[in-house]
Parts: C-alpha cells; sequence; structure tokens
C-alpha cells in the first residue's frame, strides 16, 4: 500500500506551525525553533513542500545593513487546504482517543 | 585565553559553504537560504548546529535527485547476484548429498582381492618341487609338475 503524502510527524508540525500565522512570512530559523525540527530535515521538508507548490517563498530584504536577505515562506492556498485538513484530521483523532489514557 | 566565539562561527561558516557547494544548479537559492540564516542566529554554538544540519539537508537533498535509474541498475545488481549465490548454494548443497559413489565403482571396489591366494599357491608349488623359488631347476620342475 503506498504511503500517504506529506503525511509524516515533521511534514504535520511544520503545515500546523505554517497555518498558525499563514499570512506571514516565515523565516526557516523561526520555523526550526518553532517546529523543533532541525535544519537538517527542515529545509528537505521546505523543498518538496516548495516543489509540490504548497509552499511559497521569496527574498526579504536585510532586517539592518550588513545582514544578507533572507528567504522567507509561507503556505499558498492549496498548502491551507491541505494544511488545514490534517488539523481536522488530528483534532478528530485527538476527540476520538481515550479520554482516561493519562489517568 | 579563549578563540571560542569566533571560532565556532568560522567553522559553522566553512560548514555552510561546504553544504552550498554540494548543492548546486536548481538548488542554489536553497543553500543561499540556508546560508544568510546563519547571520540571524545570536549563540554561536547554536550556528554551527545549524550549520551541521544544513549539511545534512544538502546530502539528503543531492542523494535523493540522483537518477533514479542507477539507483534501480544497482538495486538489480544486487538482486541478480543475490539469485547467483543461492543457485550456487543450492547446486553446492545437491552434490554434498549425493555422497554414494556411483554403481561402476563400487563395482571396482568390492572385487575380492585374490593376490594372496595366488601367492600361498605359487609357495605351495615350489615346496612341492623341493626347490629354490629363483633357481632354474626349481623353475624348471614346477613347470614339468603342471
Amino acid at each position: 500500500m503506498p504511503r500517504k503524502p506529506n503525511n509524516s510527524r515533521q511534514t504535520r508540525a511544520l503545515l500546523a506551525t505554517l497555518l498558525e500565522l499563514s499570512q506571514i512570512w516565515r523565516h526557516g530559523y523561526d520555523l526550526s525553533k518553532e517546529t523543533g525540527l532541525k535544519s537538517g530535515t527542515l529545509y528537505p521538508l521546505l523543498m518538496r513542500l516548495s516543489e509540490q507548490g504548497l509552499l511559497e517563498s521569496r527574498w526579504q530584504d536585510p532586517e539592518r545593513p550588513g545582514l544578507p536577505a533572507r528567504h522567507v515562506y509561507r503556505l499558498t492556498p492549496s498548502g491551507l487546504a491541505l494544511a488545514r485538513e490534517q488539523a481536522s484530521s488530528d483534532a478528530a483523532s485527538a476527540i476520538g482517543a481515550p479520554s482516561g489514557a493519562l489517568a | 585565553m579563549s578563540a571560542g566565539p569566533n571560532r565556532w562561527r568560522r567553522i559553522a561558516v566553512k560548514i555552510v559553504g561546504h553544504a552550498s557547494r554540494v548543492l548546486h544548479g536548481a538548488r542554489s537559492g536553497w543553500a543561499d537560504a540556508m546560508r544568510s540564516e546563519i547571520d540571524y542566529i545570536a549563540d554561536d554554538r547554536a550556528a554551527l548546529r545549524w550549520a551541521i544540519g544544513c549539511v545534512t539537508a544538502s546530502y539528503l537533498t543531492r542523494l535523493s535527485t540522483l537518477p533514479r535509474l542507477r539507483w534501480q541498475t544497482s538495486s538489480g545488481l544486487v538482486v541478480a547476484g543475490s539469485a547467483l549465490f543461492l543457485v550456487a548454494m543450492a547446486l553446492q548443497g545437491h552434490a554434498s548429498d549425493d555422497a554414494s559413489p556411483p554403481a561402476s565403482e563400487k563395482t571396482i571396489c568390492d572385487l575380492p582381492d585374490v593376490t594372496p591366494d595366488l601367492q600361498s599357491l605359487r609357495s605351495q608349488e615350489l615346496c612341492r618341487a623341493g626347490a629354490a623359488p629363483w633357481s632354474r631347476e626349481g623353475h624348471d620342475a614346477v613347470r614339468n609338475s603342471r
């Protein structure tokens, strides 16, 4: 049975983080800190989502003189749809989970 | 004296430079993206960790873009080699199970050894003739007795 794409724990965490502030362009280092993903995991995910048309990116002017421009990211409409779908399925599975698991 | 902070950052910058060399071509923009983040990370050790992750990402991405045909070819070679090895092992096992010798060889090996009988017969004849074994008289006596 083929594996469902973009369903790994890391991808779901990244999509959920990007969904929280979906209109704001996010930096790679900020995403790494928020998701807890190392750069070695984060950037291959960003590249893949970008190739799939779920993520858009652009170069942002430096915040201060002497610093380089930063690459920033946000979800495309199709990426937003996928992130919302995954968020709702996560919420549904959390509701369906046994409540006495931690008791 | 400590050369700490600057040294870690210099190492991080070198590592990220290597990562960007690994990621060339269409992915070079991503390499620049990873490299530019280093300058926004205040902590030098965090910058080093970031750089190591960038190298990992570069190699992972580079490996994932290798031609699929090459991977299929190498995996096909491994499968063919394994199959040949299994066939060879099966043939070797079959040969070692068949340990009994062929019928003709058994027939030859099971023939009775007649040499002692011939020797004893010759000794008896020589004794009967009363001659030394290799004397001319003895030899003639044996021949005449037949």
